[in-house]
């Protein structure tokens, strides 16, 4: 499995890393620290998911998103972010994200996490809920 | 003294707070509202004073201060700092009607009634954030709001054996910027265990 | 409860409301029953959200359940909240009130929400009132601010034509030569006396008589330079038919019998005033700076005595104090 991390902050890329590798010992990561690098890297390196903040310099997750889902509908984002607007998070399912995590990564939203990467149906849970 | 991994770990714990303390106070007040951290500076209790804040390069002359207290297992002071002038900006922001300058009668009843409850929120949500983090219940005390900050130089407020987290901060609203201070004032123990999570969260990672 | 804190938390004149942990109703104060017209009876052991409505709302509901949850503090501001209790029958939508909720806690658990409401709405009113009066008063002020800058700048123009009068003139030209005198250029000074002015008053009349002089005034400007070229070219009336006009780019001295016999031309050209045509001419004396005089009182002086020298010697015709040699 490929997984790519956007987020400006060392620390969080890492550590989101760190927490993947606990369950996907094999997994592999790409890096991104702004959204025109993560954008690039998708089209690029085509991984299998994207997990990315959304504040952060330059355009900015949102953007990025909106990006990527325009030219590829099968792409799969999930949102880690701080921001818990709930008109954010329904913008963001509409969108097409397959999921939508606040920040910081625990055990409990961890496990959410994990859910989707193991493409389970709950995945959408709180997506649909928002868009709801 | 923090390594350049721990800052870094400590810089993103702060972003993901003030984060969710302003998604928090964009949706409370419908208005768009970002809160940064720019700069983040660790001192010791003793060498912060009223005087020192007063300076101009803070931009706090004449002050509001906001401040809540919590413990038991994670202990310490939470202080959000504005400039009087620049608050009455702030106050309005949040109803909508965004001045451009300050105004120089000060700051009327209610614009300091919605200084107070969005500086209530904020630090409820910081302080909170922390909590989650450390997964500690945390008591609070009533919350506080004083028009100097004198108060400061009290011990009560910033023991001089603390570790005080610095926060130079910003509201960026649609067309003007408020600066402010925020102080994160930990107890000597709870620093240690706010770092010792940070460790914990270092390890196996190499940044 | 003991009877007597009971007793003191009716005294506050604050509305005090105290639930459990599930937000049913376990203390309902006077004032209370004075904000909501709900009695005590009505109140207590009933869920918060059904007695007051705004705390069904799941803005409230979620503060509620934060404080209870958390043990954080929160305050709620008029401002932004308006009122959370309002009579029943009427629904007063000028009440403004604020309200703080804080936990209780027994044995490290929150066993309580202590929420007190403060009806504000005479402060607001107040407050309201205040603000208002301070703009009529601010409103005001601007107003004699701007009657007392129209009253400097009367002091500064000649009322009937515009132009600067005498004194702001000699200011004016002050700084001027100070200018030039660093900038080590010359300046020339033109003087001009129109020929027949009274006769016009007296054929016309004054009305008639201060038209001319407006676009006197006009023609002079319209073929000086100024507003935003520098330096500019100054132009004042200084007496009842008197004007001055100081030119500050000379390159030569030719420059200045070409400008001030433009000048004569364009004062001879007809004036139509009031289906009238009339027709003036100009006496021009012109002085040099810093040839001629190098102050203000001086210059103004020279030119005048030479503008005298051509109304001697038949008018219509510009005279320079030191005829300069070709």
């Amino acid at each position: 499995m490929r997984v790519l991390i956007v987020d400006d902050s060392a620390f969080a890329r890492q550590y989101t890393k760190k927490f993947i590798m606990e369950r996907y010992p094999d997994a592999e990561f790409l890096f991104a620290a702004n959204g025109e690098q993560g954008h690039e890297m998708y089209l690029v390196e085509k991984p299998d998911y994207i997990i990315t903040d959304l504040l952060m310099p330059g355009i900015g997750g949102q953007a990025m998103v909106d990006m990527i889902r325009l030219v590829d509908k099968g792409s799969k984002i999930i949102v880690l972010s701080s921001d818990i607007q709930r008109s954010l998070k329904e913008e963001m399912a509409q969108l097409g994200v397959l999921e939508f995590i606040n920040k910081p990564l625990n055990d409990e939203n961890g496990r959410v996490l994990i859910n989707v990467l193991e493409g389970k149906s709950n995945a959408h849970s709180d997506a649909k809920r928002c868009a709801g | 003294m923090l390594t350049p991994m721990q800052k870094d770990a400590l810089a993103e714990i702060l972003n993901v707070n003030m984060g969710v303390s302003a998604s928090l106070l964009s949706e409370m007040v419908n208005q768009k509202i970002i809160l940064s951290v720019p700069v983040v500076e660790l001192k010791q209790g003793s060498e912060l004073n009223a005087a020192s804040l007063k300076r101009g390069d803070l931009g706090v002359d004449k002050s509001i201060m906001t401040l809540v207290t919590f413990g038991k297992k994670f202990k310490g002071n939470a202080l959000i700092i504005l400039p009087q002038d620049k608050a009455s900006i702030l106050a309005n922001a949040c109803l909508g009607n965004e001045l451009t300058y300050g105004l120089e009668e000060g700051l009327s009843n209610e614009d300091a009634d919605v200084i107070k409850e969005i500086c209530n929120v904020i630090l409820n949500a910081i302080v909170g954030e922390f909590g989650n983090l450390l997964d500690v219940r945390l008591e609070y005390s009533a919350f506080e709001m004083d028009f100097s900050i004198d108060s400061l130089d009290e011990k009560r407020i910033i023991p001089p054996d603390s570790q005080v987290l610095v926060l130079y901060t910003s509201f960026f609203l649609t067309m003007s910027q408020v600066r402010g201070v925020i102080l994160i004032v930990l107890s000597a123990s709870s620093f240690d265990m706010l770092i010792k999570k940070i460790d914990d969260m270092l390890r196996g990672i190499d940044v | 409860m003991f009877e007597w804190m009971q007793q003191a938390l009716e005294k506050t004149g604050i509305g005090i409301i105290i639930t459990d942990a599930s937000q049913n109703i376990v203390f309902w104060n006077d004032e209370m029953e004075k904000l909501s017209h709900v009695s005590k009876e009505e109140a207590l052991n009933r869920m918060l959200s059904d007695v007051c409505p705004k705390f069904a709302e799941s803005r409230y509901r979620g503060i509620m359940e934060n404080a209870i949850a958390t043990g954080q503090s929160r305050f709620c501001s008029s401002v932004l909240h308006k009122a959370f209790v309002l009579p029943k029958q009427t629904g007063e939508e000028d009440i403004r009130q604020n309200m703080k909720v804080e936990p209780i806690l027994l044995n490290d658990k929150v066993a309580f929400a202590f929420l007190q409401i403060s009806d504000i709405t005479e402060q607001v009113r107040n407050e309201r009132r205040l603000k208002e009066y301070v703009n009529e008063l601010k409103k005001g002020y601007k107003k004699i601010k701007e009657s007392e800058e129209a009253a400097m700048k009367m002091a500064r123009y000649d009322a009937l034509t515009g132009i600067l009068n005498r004194r702001a003139f000699e200011n004016e030209l002050e700084s001027a030569m100070e200018e030039r005198k660093k900038a080590g250029k010359k300046f020339v000074l033109l003087f001009l006396d129109l020929d027949g002015f009274k006769d016009v008053n007296d054929t016309y009349g004054h009305i008639v008589g201060d038209v001319m002089l407006q676009q006197v005034a006009g023609r002079l400007r319209s073929n000086t330079r100024h507003e935003g070229r520098r330096p500019r070219d100054i132009v004042a009336r200084i007496g009842g038919d008197e004007f001055v006009v100081a030119l500050m780019e000379m390159r030569m001295d030719g420059d200045a019998i070409i400008v001030a016999n433009k000048i004569v031309n364009i004062i001879r050209k007809t004036f139509f005033i009031d289906n009238n045509r009339i027709n003036i001419s100009a006496s021009v004396g012109i002085a040099v700076y810093p040839d001629d005089a190098d102050s203000v009182k001086a210059l103004i002086d020279a030119a005048d005595q030479a503008m005298y020298r051509i109304k001697q010697s038949g008018k219509n015709d510009i005279s320079f104090y030191n005829p300069p040699n070709f």
